[in-house]
């Protein structure tokens, strides 16, 4: 028992030191980008004759509340050339419909190449008011095939995939464009921070207003993604050794994801397990590249305002890391794959995958160990005291990170919510969502492959 | 050590590590709170004093009042950086007279020999670059051979920054130290270096001729992509000459940049290579005539209707959808063919044209 408890020790003060660890050098990378932005601003990326073309791929499956007004938003974006290519992954709700009524579409003879194996596609169709507006129509295949169709459809040598439910801000593909006007021939793909929409004002597809969620759910959510990007993706894209770019927002270099086959379509972290592929085939080629990770805020998406919905999603994000991680395990702790398989692997297979289990484990322990008499309960009480205040530190690291350097939030009234959500989280969210990510990875050992379903409010509905 | 002790000590270290998370907590609250409330200070204090230098300023810009000019002399630190911004603001809309005089004061006022003493000297990379973009927004002439240096600054951007002076100051000579020092960098190097060439005019020219000969790739790519941004007829024999390079990208920037100038002399030129042995080069081929509507091309883009690349087939079928009546008469022809992917291209732009028409 006193090993156990000592191994979750460790644990406990090597995880936190881990995140400590990539928090400060997250805020030394912010600050440099800061000021980088400084000397680069949109207008010249806009007016420039060499920046690449991109296609924005939009899988859309059931999304007929969101759809429109992410479309609108992508119509408002600054970029000099780009093609919007909506998906509609076989809805069973009028999605096609309300494009159609929306954008004015026509059906064209337009002919799809089926380079990646994809679903069949029924029809192409094309907006008579936006001509760079495409629908493919296809049948259901799921989204790592809708992407696949998408990208066998595009004519750009880039492609930005973004989730029907998010809206891009006006200067995203500028801002995200950036690692690849600085060196094009090596970076292939860049990530972006993904923000949370509820309680923004948002009209016709633009976020008007950055605000919070009267309910506190959404808003654990918010210091929880902060803390995500702001210090984890961050530092692990200046080390080129980011596993996963999410799939609400990122650009890809088309052609290196056609030569390792596309998305997978066999799990449910289809994001996730083409980066780690990336990297894999990549470093296999012995090919000089980098995945970039930009801490700009620039795609705003909507959370799970419920708890059975927040549950649903955790449990399939933690699926589709075991996933990802399973499908590439000969990369674990092997030198061949330098970083990624010696430190990348390894942190995200112990820390992010195996966590909740470690975490949910210590408390059953500790109970037990108090209630058999073999540990002190005092003891136990200042550890949970200093496990609780780590948590609202970091938390709070997060917040001010934000708040010096990016500063979305501008009201006062927000930033002092944010502070109090850092510390109130710590109370029962960070708990409840570990045991969501707990059940996720008792489903990925039952081999569990289902979606669920996530309801949605709407972006414009979702103050 | 036994367990009671172990714990013990636990609890001692876990009770001073609570304490000495809560006291950084607690100071990253008060650091919040201090610097928002010095933040807003100062943004008192610049909003009043910006109001008296910035009327002083623009007296001497307007009518060259000698003492307007001698009170923003000596001016207190903070001062200064408020008449440097108020200075930089104004240069942004000034030409002419009102130009020199804004270089003038940027001289008196002694904060050009300070941005030049921060572009050789400073540590950090932020204020080099800074100095650099400012010196050359002010014509500060004499600064030329410290931005030179700032070439081969160990950051990109006080490279970037320091091109955009000497280009904004027009020193042409300096054109082939710059390709060099930035040519790793094509695209961000490209974006800023139209600029410059603009900036720098005809004159440049020759020089840019030159480079597309020189043994970097980087660097010849980035030289064709800029004389073909020139659309110089001139050029078009050595982008012509380019056309028959032994590497790929070469002859795909020299297309591209045929492309731009567009000129039916130059064009025809391009017309082999739709029978070229890369797909790449066939397609940047198709996409050139389209672009341009260069309707002697059309036999030949009728035939990469036909062609085994799926790209040259798109684009083909694309430049031919732009060429107007003549165009859309192949793409019918291709109706007819044997092929079924020359029919389906021609069947999807012909398509495509109806609907748009």
């Amino acid at each position: 028992m006193a090993y156990l408890q000592m191994g979750i020790l460790i644990y406990f003060f090597m995880v936190n030191g881990l995140y400590l660890l990539l928090f400060l050098f997250s805020c030394a990378i912010i600050i440099n980008y800061r000021l980088v932005s400084r000397f680069r601003g949109p207008s010249e990326i806009l007016k420039a004759r060499v920046t690449p073309p991109i296609s924005i791929l939009v899988p859309a499956y059931n999304e007929e509340k969101n759809i429109v007004s992410s479309v609108r938003a992508l119509l408002e974006l600054n970029y000099p050339q780009y093609e919007v290519i909506v998906i509609n992954d076989g809805s069973k709700d009028n999605t096609l419909d309300v494009l159609e009524k929306a954008f004015s579409l026509r059906r064209t003879a337009h002919v799809y190449h089926r380079e990646l194996p994809t679903a069949t596609v029924k029809g192409v169709y094309r907006s008579k008011v936006y001509p760079n507006i495409w629908v493919l129509d296809k049948e259901n295949g799921g989204k790592a095939d809708a992407l696949n169709a998408g990208m066998n459809f595009s004519q750009y040598p880039l492609y930005c995939a973004i989730d029907a439910d998010s809206v891009l801000e006006k200067d995203a593909l500028v801002r995200v464009i950036r690692p690849y006007m600085d060196r094009f021939q090596e970076v292939v793909a860049v990530g972006g921070i993904v923000r949370v929409a509820n309680g923004c004002s948002i009209s016709h597809g633009v976020v008007e207003e950055v605000g919070l969620a009267k309910k506190w759910l959404p808003n654990f959510q918010v210091v929880e993604y902060l803390r995500a990007f702001l210090s984890g993706r961050v530092a692990w894209g200046a080390w080129n050794g980011l596993l996963v770019i999410s799939g609400a927002f990122g650009v890809f270099k088309k052609q290196p994801v056609m030569d390792i086959g596309g998305y997978s379509t066999e799990t449910v972290g289809e994001d996730m397990e083409l980066v780690v592929r990336l990297h894999r085939s990549l470093r296999e080629q012995k090919r000089s590249y980098r995945i970039h990770f930009i801490p700009d805020p620039v795609c705003w998406t909507e959370v799970p305002h419920q708890w059975r919905t927040l549950a649903r999603q955790r449990n399939r994000w933690q699926r589709g890391l075991g996933q990802a991680l399973y499908r590439n395990l000969s990369m674990f702790a092997n030198p061949k794959y330098g970083s990624i398989g010696m430190v990348a692997m390894p942190y995200f297979f112990l820390v992010e995958l195996l966590s909740p289990a470690v975490e949910l484990f210590g408390y059953t322990l500790f109970g037990i160990a108090i209630y058999m008499g073999v540990v002190y309960w005092e003891a136990v009480a200042t550890f949970l005291i200093l496990a609780v205040w780590m948590g609202i530190f970091l938390s709070l690291l997060s917040v001010l990170l934000e708040e010096f350097t990016l500063h979305r939030y501008p009201r006062v009234r927000n930033l002092l919510k944010l502070l109090f959500c850092a510390v109130l989280e710590n109370f029962g969210y960070r708990q409840m969502t570990a045991f969501f990510r707990l059940r996720g990875l008792y489903d990925f050992a039952r081999k569990e492959n289902a979606w669920g379903f996530i309801e949605r409010k709407g972006l414009e509905a979702t103050h | 050590m036994n367990l009671a002790n172990w714990q013990l000590t636990f609890l001692t270290l876990s009770i001073l590590g609570s304490n000495i998370l809560g006291v950084m907590v607690a100071s990253l609250v008060a650091i919040l709170v201090a610097t928002k409330v010095i933040g807003m200070l100062w943004d008192r204090y610049k909003r009043r004093r910006q109001a008296s230098l910035k009327s002083l300023a623009l007296e001497f810009l307007h009518t060259g009042n000698a003492e307007a000019k001698l009170r923003l002399r000596n001016l207190a630190r903070v001062d200064a950086l408020i008449l440097k911004a108020i200075l930089l603001e104004l240069s942004e809309q000034a030409s002419g007279m009102q130009q020199s005089r804004a270089t003038e004061l940027y001289e008196f006022s002694g904060i050009a020999d300070k941005e030049i003493r921060t572009l050789r000297r400073s540590w950090f990379w932020w204020s080099r670059a800074a100095s650099a973009h400012n010196l050359g927004q002010m014509h500060i002439q004499r600064a030329k051979n410290d931005l030179i240096e700032a070439l081969g600054d160990r950051s990109i951007e006080v490279r970037l920054e320091a091109t955009w002076a000497i280009g904004h100051m027009g020193f042409v000579d300096t054109l082939p130290l710059i390709m060099e020092s930035m040519s790793h960098f094509f695209k961000i190097a490209a974006l800023r270096m139209d600029a410059f060439i603009f900036e720098m005019g005809p004159p440049a020219l020759p020089l840019l001729l030159d480079l597309c000969k020189h043994p970097e790739q980087e660097i010849q790519l980035l030289a064709i992509h800029l004389v073909g941004e020139f659309k110089d007829l001139g050029t078009l024999g050595v982008l012509l000459s380019l056309l028959d390079s032994q590497n790929l990208e070469i002859r795909i920037a020299a297309c591209k940049a045929i492309g731009s100038i567009g000129d039916p002399s130059g064009l025809s030129g391009i017309i082999p290579y739709l029978k070229d042995s890369a797909w790449q080069m066939r397609a940047q081929a198709a996409k050139q005539f389209g672009r341009n509507r260069f309707t002697p091309a059309i036999p030949g883009l009728l035939k990469c209707l036909e062609d085994r690349a799926w790209w040259v087939r798109l684009n083909a079928g694309e430049a031919l959808s732009q060429m107007g009546n003549g165009g859309r008469v192949a793409l019918k022809k291709a109706l007819k063919s044997e092929d079924r992917f020359a029919r389906d291209m021609a069947t999807q732009w012909l398509a495509e044209l109806e609907a748009t028409s």
